[in-house]
């Protein structure tokens, strides 16, 4: 613990000596009793002033929340000698705020005792954090003394985004051979009804149609669509972010990406996840609730990575990118490498869709004429490029605050009705 | 409210004027050392109203001043009071009954420093009247001031 006088040592000391010194000056004895209350409690308080010894331990009563939700936190604080005054300041993380309680907080503390501090902390933005930075300072009865210390009792807590509701999802135009929820294009075995044909050798009976064959004349038998899964990429873009205070693109595209590749995992998918920025991240797909974990905890850790370097789809690890997958982009197309890459992913036959976190509503005209023809401009160059990816057959759905990623997908969905996929 | 105590007790007009104006000038330093956080504000403020007071003894003349204990309590309360109030600034929450806790020791404080300029006052008093035998007093108290100033600088045990 650091010792500290307070400024009362300093001008305590200093009113006692001018006292003293007036009082021998001027022969009268008055000043010596204006300073010796000072004196005598200067004299006294350093005397009685103990260095405390404090224990302290931090408990939360979770260690995984949910943006917005609400954690308890418990300070448990011993001491062996009695503290007039402890104050207790736990620092909180940024994208974490006190919801009720007190933080700072003075207690008093006597021999032997303990005591139970708790607040709560509300999330207010998804990530990993580390708590446990405590400061405290304990001042003894007079206020002249303080004794400073720093503990670190880490304890980590990750928040995870707020799933948004999403009752449909983009099918994808292709599946994979293992068994799902996706109703594949293809004919096998399956539940789906697809089509008739004439009996061949090795078809199974209960195959057979027997209205279509009486009709016909003939032996003729169902045909259906087997159930496969696919396989999904997230692809999230953190080369840049459009910030204004606390809410930012990226903040957006990681809730849409962790409420898709929920939602894809809950149907059986297998789901990937490409961080493509300045600082190159990857989980190959996989399924299950393993990785659930997974791709929810390499969000966390998701962050813009500011690189001048040039990157394009070449330094993503083939298996990471399995053919026929569906990508799903969140992106806020701000960045020329990230836009390039997308379009070269379509070029090499992906099923592409581009949800846009709109950096719209994060960067306002300017005032001046210049300013604002500058600001329209930029819109008309994002139209440009929507319209570049749509000639492909690449859906773009605009996602933001004010439109729901339900909405964003409907939006692809139905482009997807309409449109055919493009040779780039 | 000291400074204007401090020029009502007074017939002289110099003697009024200058603990008004100490009074202000303490007021005005107690406010800026406030604003500003600057806790040195608070003995210069103590110091200006005694240095009032000090020019008022220099003016009114030999007789020991019955005011000084009060006032000496009441310079230590208004610097306790500021002190506090500076701390009351770090915007550090407290736990509930610690307001009536320090109201106490402070009302306690201040009663000691009462007692303890009217004690000082008596016996420089009883001194001036008897003598050979306080001048000893007073030596012995002198002695004994210098061993508790040396009791108190000692390092204090583990």
């Amino acid at each position: 613990m650091t010792r500290t006088a307070s400024p009362r040592v300093a001008g305590y000391a200093a009113l006692a000596a001018l006292g003293l010194l007036g009082a021998l000056a001027l022969r009268r004895p008055e000043l010596v009793a204006l300073a010796a209350p000072f004196a005598l409690a200067l004299a006294l308080g350093l005397r009685v002033a103990r260095e405390p010894r404090v224990g302290i331990s931090l408990s939360l009563d979770r260690e995984r929340a949910l943006e917005h939700d609400e954690i308890g936190v418990e300070l448990e604080v011993s001491s062996e000698a009695a503290v007039e005054r402890l104050e207790l300041l736990l620092v909180v993380p940024e994208g974490l705020e006190v919801a009720e309680g007190e933080n700072p907080v003075a207690i008093r503390l006597g021999r032997d005792d303990d005591r139970t501090v708790t607040f709560t902390l509300r999330c207010v933005r998804w990530g990993n954090y580390a708590l446990g930075d405590i400061r405290l300072r304990a001042r003894d009865r007079f206020g002249l003394v303080a004794w400073e210390d720093r503990l670190d009792r880490t304890t980590h807590l990750r928040v995870y985004p707020h799933p948004e509701a999403l009752r449909r999802l983009v099918t994808p135009v292709e599946t994979q051979p293992f068994t799902g929820n996706q109703v594949a294009r293809q004919k096998g075995e399956g539940l789906e009804f697809a089509d008739l044909r004439a009996f061949a050798p090795g078809d199974r009976v209960r195959s057979i149609n027997w209205r279509a064959s009486a009709r016909r004349n003939e032996l003729i038998v169902n045909e259906r669509h087997p159930e496969r899964n696919t396989d999904v990429i997230i692809f999230l873009d953190t080369f840049a972010e459009a910030r204004r205070g606390p809410r930012s693109t990226l903040d957006l595209a990681v809730g849409a990406a962790s409420t898709i590749a929920d939602r894809y995992l809950e149907r059986r998918d297998r789901v990937g996840v490409v961080s493509f920025g300045g600082l190159l991240r990857w989980l190959v797909p996989g399924t299950g609730l393993s990785q659930r974990y997974r791709i929810v905890d390499s969000l966390l850790e998701t962050a813009v990575v500011f690189n001048y370097a040039w990157k394009d789809v070449s330094i993503i690890p083939a298996r990471t990118l399995p053919p026929q997958a569906l990508v799903v982009a969140v992106t806020p197309l701000l960045d020329e490498r990230s836009v390039s890459a997308l379009l070269d992913l379509r070029a090499r036959g992906y099923d592409l869709v581009v949800v846009e976190v709109s950096p719209v509503p994060f960067a306002e005209p300017g005032r001046a004429e210049l300013d604002r023809l500058a600001h329209r401009l930029w819109l008309l160059h994002r139209q440009e490029l929507r319209a570049r990816y749509e000639s492909l057959g690449v859906a773009v759905a605009p996602f933001g605050d004010d439109v729901a990623l339900e909405a964003a997908l409907e939006g692809v969905r139905s482009f997807r009705r309409h449109a055919r996929l493009a040779r780039a | 409210m000291i400074g204007g105590w401090l020029a009502l007790g007074s017939e002289d007009e110099l003697v009024r004027w200058t603990n008004v104006a100490a009074g202000s000038l303490a007021g005005l330093l107690l406010a800026a050392g406030s604003t500003l956080r600057l806790p040195v504000g608070v003995p210069l403020a103590v110091l200006a109203l005694a240095a009032g007071y000090a020019t008022s003894l220099g003016i009114e003349g030999e007789a020991l001043d019955a005011r000084a204990p009060v006032l000496a309590a009441s310079l230590f309360l208004l610097a306790e009071l500021a002190y506090w109030s500076l701390e009351l600034r770090e915007g550090v929450a407290e736990e509930p009954g610690a307001y009536g806790r320090r109201i106490g020791l402070l009302s306690a404080l201040a009663l000691g420093a009462l007692a303890l300029g009217a004690g000082l006052l008596a016996v420089v008093d009883a001194g001036e009247r008897s003598g050979l035998a306080f001048e000893a007093l007073g030596a012995v108290a002198a002695v004994a001031a210098l061993a508790l100033v040396a009791l108190t600088t000692r390092r204090p045990e583990p």
